[in-house]
């Protein structure tokens, strides 16, 4: 059941998404196949010639559509044929094509998965974020900002020391944006641990901090000559070799400006280390007994404060390293717009995946298909790509709901069969 | 100098109106023992309502009406996730927040077929605005400055002085408590939680129709959090809400007028910082309602 309900909840969302769809968007267009139906409704030819004229015109908007045919065939005309045209001129998108559309785009060809899993990586790294806070029983909702404070330090490192090698500038850059991201996740878990404060205003509020700080850091260090609100450009030896580079003399054809990096691998690397870290070490099985019961922890002997700070470190350090992909992987440069929303995905990438981190994995990539296929739904169907916001919000809210829900629908059943019995 | 100085007060009123306003709507999800971070997302729902409202219209009152039902909508979702279905609260008021920021985008496209939108109309009062005096005086705070005044003074009352306000308190302090007494734990908070709706998404509409007389996607910018920044800081009362809300407007309203040393991202920082400098205590003491965050179970 535990692994059944975020399943339940896609689905639930995409058919919401799918009522949506049928009942926004609709279009007037007059085809081939209208004037045929027209014919056959009985129209008088006479009036479909006055409007052949806007044949394969699309209107969104339906008055618009019929101002234009009254003043082609005239108000009389109108009066008795105007509905009879716009009903069959209405057609509504086709909600199973919108989501065809979709996952064409990210998962048809190998170009599709590997701009799925560029956009996946920062979001498995946000994901755990979440989740490794989450076992220690703490809400960590500032991902956001310990992200951006890692990104920063990331790009400061990488074009301050210019001069050193790759192996060593790009191990420095990724401590650099780990070190930024868990002490800037550590606040909070000093502030929980030492004054009480509950993590969750603080980490919104070190959010906004963190945006705003690192907006002037990104003006301090803005090239004189450059009208774009970014950052000086990290040394070549910091940056990180797109995939193509070691798939195409494999004889696998990967195309050049496909954005997928090895950043890939600090993701999978990192999703391999909280398994390990949660599961098999002290530290982790300290971590979740202070989650589990923090009063029986205490009784245990296990320093509830040290955990919670160190939890919200590890945790703000994950996050920090969303940057390796977003700075050294793809823009090479700090700029806020690289991040922006990537920390609150998080939280719904932990959620949707259950707070385990082959949970984050998929459900990341659940929303780097989204992403991904989003761009596509704006060409090919009349949907505006904002849909995707929407299945989102529509899943998160039925994984939440979904515990409470199952509850009482086995309550029902119970009661039934009593009843039976 | 006079004039730079009545200049700075009458933006520092006109900034404090969002934050106030959705202040005061997290004060009465919270004091129910509600969290709402939607507010953010009611408020940019109601700045994308009203200017739609108003275009098609033509009143902007109807725009500022539908606004606050819109917010009254967004609330009983999410009353109806974190009180029926006892669901996580932060996340809930997460997945408004996204979801607002797809649908205000969604609906521009498909209406407006552009994601900035002019407002074609302001809110104007009958009688008054044919007087000289009040002209020039709306044309400086527009009028729904002083309708947020008189609700701040209303929810005092409200809060403080009446049954409603006091079995309000009561859940959100100790619903097992008030439980007992017959007060209906459910009822209180998803009246709460609407209320904040209704008031974010008033403070949507003054921000798209008074403010900045325009709809652009993602016009909210964060306002909904420092509206829950100036209710912390206002230590969930409406006056104090109030008050931190002119506090944080004038930060805003000073910024143009600051020497260049001063960087204005400091300026932004500041209700964030003074917000957590009230829950550790180290400027005065914030403590929030004892039974906020908690679902209420009722066997």
């Amino acid at each position: 059941m535990g692994t059944l309900a975020p399943i339940v909840a896609v689905v639930l969302a995409f058919l919401t998404g799918a009522v949506i769809i049928l009942f926004f968007i609709r279009t007037y267009t007059l085809t081939d196949t209208t004037f045929a139906d027209l014919k056959e409704a009985a129209v008088p030819i006479a009036v479909i010639e006055k409007i052949r004229s806007l044949e394969g015109k699309d209107y969104s908007d339906k008055a618009a559509f019929e101002e234009d045919i009254a003043s082609r065939m005239g108000d009389k005309d109108f009066q008795q044929y105007g509905a009879m045209i716009s009903g069959y001129a209405l057609t509504r998108e086709n909600p199973i094509r919108v989501y065809h559309e979709i996952f064409k785009a990210a998962l048809k060809d190998r170009n599709g998965w590997g701009h799925v899993l560029y956009r996946a990586t920062p979001l498995i790294l946000t994901g755990l974020a979440v989740a490794f806070a989450f076992q220690c029983g703490l809400f960590n909702i500032g991902g956001e900002g310990q992200m951006v404070m890692g990104g920063f330090a990331i790009t400061w490192v990488g074009f301050t020391f210019t001069q050193l090698p790759w192996f060593l500038l790009i191990p420095l850059c990724i401590l650099a944006g780990a070190a930024a991201g868990g002490l800037w996740g550590s606040i909070p878990g000093y502030l929980k641990a030492k004054r009480g404060v509950h993590e969750v205003v603080t980490t919104i509020m070190l959010n906004w901090i963190a945006v705003a700080l690192t907006q002037y850091l990104t003006m301090a260090f803005k090239p004189p000559e450059s009208w774009i609100p970014h950052t000086y450009k990290i040394a070549k030896a910091a940056q990180l070799s797109r995939l193509y580079v070691y798939l195409n003399p494999l004889g696998i054809n990967f195309s050049r400006s496909n954005l997928v990096n090895t950043a890939i691998f600090v993701a999978i690397a990192a999703v391999l280390i909280t398994a390990y870290l949660l599961k098999r070490t002290k530290l982790g099985y300290e971590i979740r007994a202070v989650g589990f019961n923090p009063a029986a922890a205490e009784c245990a002997g296990i320093n509830v404060a040290k955990n919670t700070v160190l939890a919200m470190a590890i945790s703000g350090a994950f996050a920090g390293l969303a940057g390796v992909n977003q700075v050294m992987g793809y823009k090479h440069r700090f700029r806020y717009g690289v991040f922006e929303g990537l920390g609150f995905d998080g939280i719904g990438v932990a959620f949707i995946g259950k707070n385990s981190p082959w949970g984050c994995v998929l459900a990341a990539l659940l929303f780097g298909i989204l992403d991904h296929g989003g761009l596509a739904i704006d060409v090919s169907t009349k949907v505006p790509r904002e849909i995707v916001l929407v299945l989102k919000a529509t899943i998160l809210i039925f994984v939440v709901v979904s515990t409470e829900l199952t509850k009482r629908l086995i309550n029902i059943l119970q009661k039934r069969e009593e009843a039976a019995a | 100098m006079i004039e730079s100085i009545f200049a700075i007060l009458a933006s520092t009123i006109r900034f404090a109106v969002p934050y106030t306003l959705a202040g005061l709507g997290g004060t009465y999800s919270e004091r129910s023992g509600v969290v709402n971070i939607g507010l953010e997302g009611m408020m940019l729902s109601g700045a994308f309502t009203s200017v739609a409202v108003t275009n098609i219209t033509g009143s902007a009152w109807t725009g500022l009406l539908a606004a606050i039902l819109v917010g009254m909508l967004l609330g009983l979702i999410h009353a109806a996730v974190c009180v029926s279905f006892k669901a996580d609260q932060i996340v809930s008021g997460l997945a408004i927040i996204i979801f607002a920021a797809g649908i205000t985008v969604f609906f521009s496209w498909l209406m407006f077929n552009k994601t900035q939108i002019k407002a074609e109309g302001m809110l104007r009062v009958p009688f008054l605005h044919e007087l000289p005096a009040f002209k020039l005086l709306f044309s400086q705070i527009p009028p729904l400055v002083f309708v947020t005044a008189a609700i701040v003074v209303a929810s005092h009352f409200v809060i403080f002085r009446t049954v409603f306000g006091l079995r309000l308190r009561s859940v959100g302090e100790h619903p097992q408590a008030a439980d007992t007494l017959g007060i209906s734990v459910y009822k209180m908070r998803y009246s709460g939680v609407i209320i904040s709706g209704a008031l974010s998404g008033m403070a949507g509409a003054y921000l798209s129709l008074e403010h900045a007389h325009y709809f652009v996607k993602g016009i909210s910018g964060g306002r909904g959090f420092i509206g829950l920044a100036s209710m912390i800081f206002g230590k969930w009362t409406p006056f104090g809400t109030a008050g931190a809300g002119l506090l944080f407007g004038f930060g805003e309203a000073v910024k143009p007028y600051l020497p260049k040393i001063v960087p204005s991202q400091f300026i932004d920082m500041i209700p964030y910082i003074l917000t957590i400098f009230v829950l550790t205590s180290a400027i005065g003491r914030a403590t929030p309602p004892a039974a906020i965050g908690v679902p209420y179970n009722k066997e």
